[in-house]
């Protein structure tokens, strides 16, 4: 049988088990089982347990865990309120401050969150209702925190960029940094589309309030040690100073340790939901990344993955046809799946055609990401819109879904700016880190 | 037939063509065997080759033997400081008595050796030269494999663990001031632009690792006697052309380090004792108390002239 | 049954809980590896291998417990359409298909235990930890995880209720527990 042929039975086993109602992980995971059984015979059982223990026996994916736990200390605390209101006291003068102070939040949340649902809910629960009763539309409201909270993925730390890190034995450090340009560009442009939408539909904003600035430094304290964090992290990634994983475990312990401080949050309980709402979302990916390794490795035993990708590089498609052609591939399969899933999935097939066609391995990073970012805000797998559609459940998903489409549309945006300027994502490492070595 | 060959370097890479020599002399040889390569780890992960191999599920793989010692502990010996001195040195290795006990615990596990082959390395420092055991003192230095950990820490350096392609970035930043490696990472990771001075291998190197093509025995025994004999030929054809290229790895590191304006030095046999003397005390007690019959293989090991 | 159903669902959130413990003291030892290796300039060996085997033990011996959360990503589009016959089918057909792969691990796993116990397999590096004690969590997590997918197969008729809505078993739980996993997601 072809090697193509193998693929598309691959592709359709896979999709089926995950449409009966199958875990992405277990999918995967099953899928390969089924075929390696039916290829190999039942000798080949043997070395799966080493494959999937081996898929997560590398030293920079301990930093998943501890990222979550910083995110979830952070969010199980009203830090999220905090950052939100102290922007909100300082911009409230500023037309659109409102809005601006939400995805500000967002995008400095995600800054301590390597992941994107944890940055929504954490600002979404203070932010959406406080923007409809001021007259925002509903639309406006949800949408602009459902692709906010998407930043979690691109600014570092970013969970995404970790595992693409891994998968492509690319710096992580610098992958980060890759992220933070192209992180505030996004921000501006859904801003910039929020504002547009409010005063072209002549949104009375009602609800203004004078802040006087003892209330507008009353509130610092309370968020300042979490700035000082992101930047203590960002500081000791870029200045080198130690590893992502060792940033990580610091990181976590001192949002735990402010949350404690500063919001009481001291009882073995509060400790125990905060690590256990870590767990759950860290084995679930880690989870995924166990069973991507088998699945990968099954591709690439059966010569699928090697296959498609001499097929791909056969078809001598012109570079921006190439790119534009795996943009599209990278959108529906994160309609789909969850980022972590893809890139474990789809880099060792793309990379190599990537860098022959003489892209950036870290631009890439940063494009392949934004795809992630707009799978998260549409369905079926949408996480950040099952988020928001918990935190104001008397809003309809149609709303939220229908109100985040225009910042997918600045996603996509943002996607094409990163092709003509390609500066945006590598600018910034070049300068911090010089250029980077292949 | 085909056979399927895995390893963890890419297309460009010596090993790599090492591997290629043998998948075009047995196809040559028209015996009715292909070999099909998975180069850069695309199908197993570095340390994870062994184990398919004693099963059969992987035909042909070749990486550094101490990848497996975690299963076999003696494995440990082929990257133990002090114990090659120069290529060829290794050469006579080969043939000793000291190799032939680590290839019947090869073969008892079911893997059989297509090519010997033994790579070089050697130090580097961004402070100074590192030719006696004090010369490292109070640096932090990454160490290649286990055994020289633990010398480096019986010098007085503190040790910070990384892969190879990490060390670059740790010495830019200032976590590292020393590295150990091979001499192909040293040039292909462009630690010359970091560093202030390189300890060469010359004729009285430290670091020498075994890194043999490897071949299932399962997989072997299944073959007619016609393609055993062609895969043993080409085995041997590769094994020739490594010992030339082994060589030409180390001129090559000089001569771009020494271009780039670093100093290059070579130990001398009073300094290589040195570090032997501390590796006595040090990786070979620890050898030797916790490996069976690990002092004696340390002892057929140097006595090899 | 029911019995069965609600011993699986005790030993779930039991290894859970270890499962969040692992999590937390691998944080601890990361910040003292820091520590040591910044602040007193020392030689840091153990501290990697064993937050790595921590980690890994974190994932699978936690696995049970946030499938029985709902937590693993599911693709839920058949589950939004179908009615609650359907339904029902659905989630045993998940739920055979979880189970197949995680006995298929848990074997297979027991197995590469057993080799790394039998040949006294130690991690490289220095810090030399015996193998078999990480890979211990490879036949216990996907074992329990198997268990938790049998159990929810049998808990079918009473999971899936009149509405069709799947019920968690969040009687079993603390209301603010509950809540707070479903804030995680
Ligand atoms: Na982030
Ligand atoms: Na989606």
């Amino acid at each position: 049988m072809a090697p193509e042929t193998i693929g598309l039975l691959i592709a359709l086993t896979l999709i089926g088990l995950m449409i009966i109602g199958v875990p992405v992980a277990f999918a995967l995971g099953l899928t390969a089982l089924i075929f390696l059984v039916a290829f190999e015979g039942t000798g080949a059982l043997p070395g799966v347990a080493e494959t999937f223990f081996a898929g997560l026996g590398e030293f920079s994916l301990l930093s998943i865990p501890m990222f979550i736990v910083m995110g979830a200390a952070v969010a199980a605390s009203p830090a999220g309120r905090d950052l939100y209101e102290a922007l909100d006291r300082w911009l409230n003068r500023v037309p659109g401050g409102l809005v601006i102070s939400n995805i500000g939040a967002c995008t400095i949340f995600s800054a301590l969150s390597g992941s994107s649902p944890a940055t929504c809910a954490a600002i979404g629960k203070m932010g959406i209702p406080e923007m409809r009763n001021r007259g925002y539309p509903d639309g406006v409201a949800t949408g602009a925190i459902a692709a906010g909270g998407t930043l979690g993925i691109l600014v570092p730390p970013s969970i995404t960029m970790i595992v693409y890190g891994i998968a492509t034995e690319t710096s992580i450090g610098r992958l980060f940094i890759a992220g933070i340009l192209p992180g505030l560009m996004l921000a501006g442009l859904f801003i910039a589309w929020s504002l547009f939408f409010a005063w072209w539909n002549g949104y009375k904003l009602t609800g203004l309030r004078n802040f006087s600035w003892r209330e507008r430094f009353s509130v610092l304290p309370r968020v300042l040690p979490f700035i000082a964090i992101i930047v203590g992290i960002l500081y000791v990634l870029y200045g080198g100073v130690a590893t992502p994983s060792e940033a990580a475990g610091v990181g976590a312990l001192f949002c735990i340790l402010l949350a404690i401080i500063i919001y009481g949050l001291w009882r073995p309980s509060h400790i125990w939901r905060i690590l256990s709402t870590s767990m759950n979302e860290s084995v679930m990916i880690l989870m995924i990344i166990g069973a991507s390794a088998l699945f990968s490795f099954t591709l690439s035993w059966l010569f699928v993955t090697q296959s498609i990708a001499e097929a791909i590089v056969a078809a001598d498609l012109n570079r921006w046809v190439l790119m534009g052609v795996i943009n599209v591939f990278l959108l529906v399969a994160g309609l789909f799946l969850p980022p972590v899933a893809v890139i474990l999935m789809t880099t060792p097939i793309l990379l190599p055609i990537v860098t022959q066609a003489g892209f950036d391995p870290y631009w890439f990073a940063v494009v392949l990401t934004i795809n992630m970012e707009i799978g998260l805000i549409t369905p079926p797998v949408g996480l950040n819109l099952y988020v928001i559609n918990g935190i104001v459940p008397e809003v309809s998903l149609r709303t939220i879904l229908l109100g985040s489409l225009p910042y997918m549309l600045c996603m996509v945006t943002g996607i094409i700016l990163l092709c003509i300027f390609p500066e945006i994502a590598t600018w910034l490492p070049n300068q911090m880190m010089g250029a980077a070595i292949r | 037939e085909t056979l399927r060959a895995s390893h963890q370097w890419n297309t460009n890479d010596v090993r790599h063509k090492m591997v290629e020599i043998i998948k075009t002399e047995v196809e040559k040889a028209d015996v009715g065997l292909n070999v099909r390569i998975y180069p850069s780890a695309s199908l197993y992960k570095p340390k994870e080759q062994y184990a398919p191999l004693t099963t059969g599920q992987l035909d042909i793989s070749a990486f550094p033997l101490a990848y497996a010692a975690d299963r076999h502990p003696q494995f440990d010996a082929t990257l133990m400081p002090g114990l090659v001195k120069n290529h060829d040195h290794a050469k006579r290795l080969n043939d000793s008595e000291f190799m032939q006990e680590i290839k019947q615990i090869i073969n008892d596990s079911g893997v059989i050796v297509l090519a010997d082959t033994w790579l070089a390395g050697g130090f580097a420092s961004k402070e100074n030269c590192i030719l006696e055991p004090e010369d490292i003192e109070g640096q932090v230095s990454r160490a290649a494999g286990k055994a020289f950990e633990q010398m480096l820490v019986g010098a007085g350096a503190s040790i910070a663990s990384m892969p190879s392609s990490e060390i670059y970035t740790a010495m830019q930043t200032g976590v590292l001031d020393a590295a150990n490696t091979s001499s192909g990472s040293f040039v292909s990771y462009r630690i010359y632009e970091q560093v202030k001075c390189l300890t060469a291998p010359g004729d009285h190197a430290l670091w020498f690792m075994y890194e043999p093509i490897l071949m299932s025995k399962k997989s072997f025994d299944a073959l007619t006697e016609e393609q055993q004999e062609a895969l043993m030929a080409a085995g041997q054809v590769s094994e020739e052309y490594f010992f030339e290229q082994a060589k030409k790895l180390d001129k090559t590191m000089v001569d771009t380090f020494k271009e780039a304006g670093v100093e290059v030095v070579t130990m001398n046999a009073e300094q290589a004792q040195m570090w032997r003397d501390i590796a006595q005390e040090t990786s070979y007690a620890e050898f030797a108390k916790n490996v069976e019959g690990g002092q004696e293989l340390i002892d057929k090991a140097l006595a090899v002239e | 049954m029911r019995a069965f159903v609600r011993a699986v669902n005790a030993l779930s959130v039991f290894f859970g809980m270890i499962a969040a413990a692992l999590i937390g003291a691998a944080i601890l030892i990361v910040c003292h590896m820091v520590f040591v290796r910044y602040v007193l300039n020392g030689s840091t060996a153990w501290q990697t291998d064993t937050v790595i085997f921590m980690l890994i033990a974190a994932t699978l011996l936690g696995s049970a417990y946030v499938l029985r959360q709902g937590g693993h990503v599911t693709i839920d589009l058949a589950w939004e359409a179908a009615g609650q016959a359907t339904r029902r089918f659905l989630r045993v057909m998940a739920n055979i298909g979880t189970f197949l792969f995680a006995t298929v691990l848990a074997v297979t796993g027991g197995h590469y235990f057993w080799q790394a116990w039998e040949g006294n397999w130690l991690s490289e590096t220095v810090a030399e930890i015996p193998l078999w004690i990480p890979f211990l969590s490879m036949p216990v997590g996907f074992g329990l995880l198997a268990l938790q997918a049998l159990a929810q197969i049998i808990d079918t008729p009473r999971a899936v209720d009149v509405h069709g809505a799947a019920v968690h078993a969040a009687e079993e739980l603390g209301e603010e527990q509950t809540a707070a996993i479903k804030e995680g997601h």
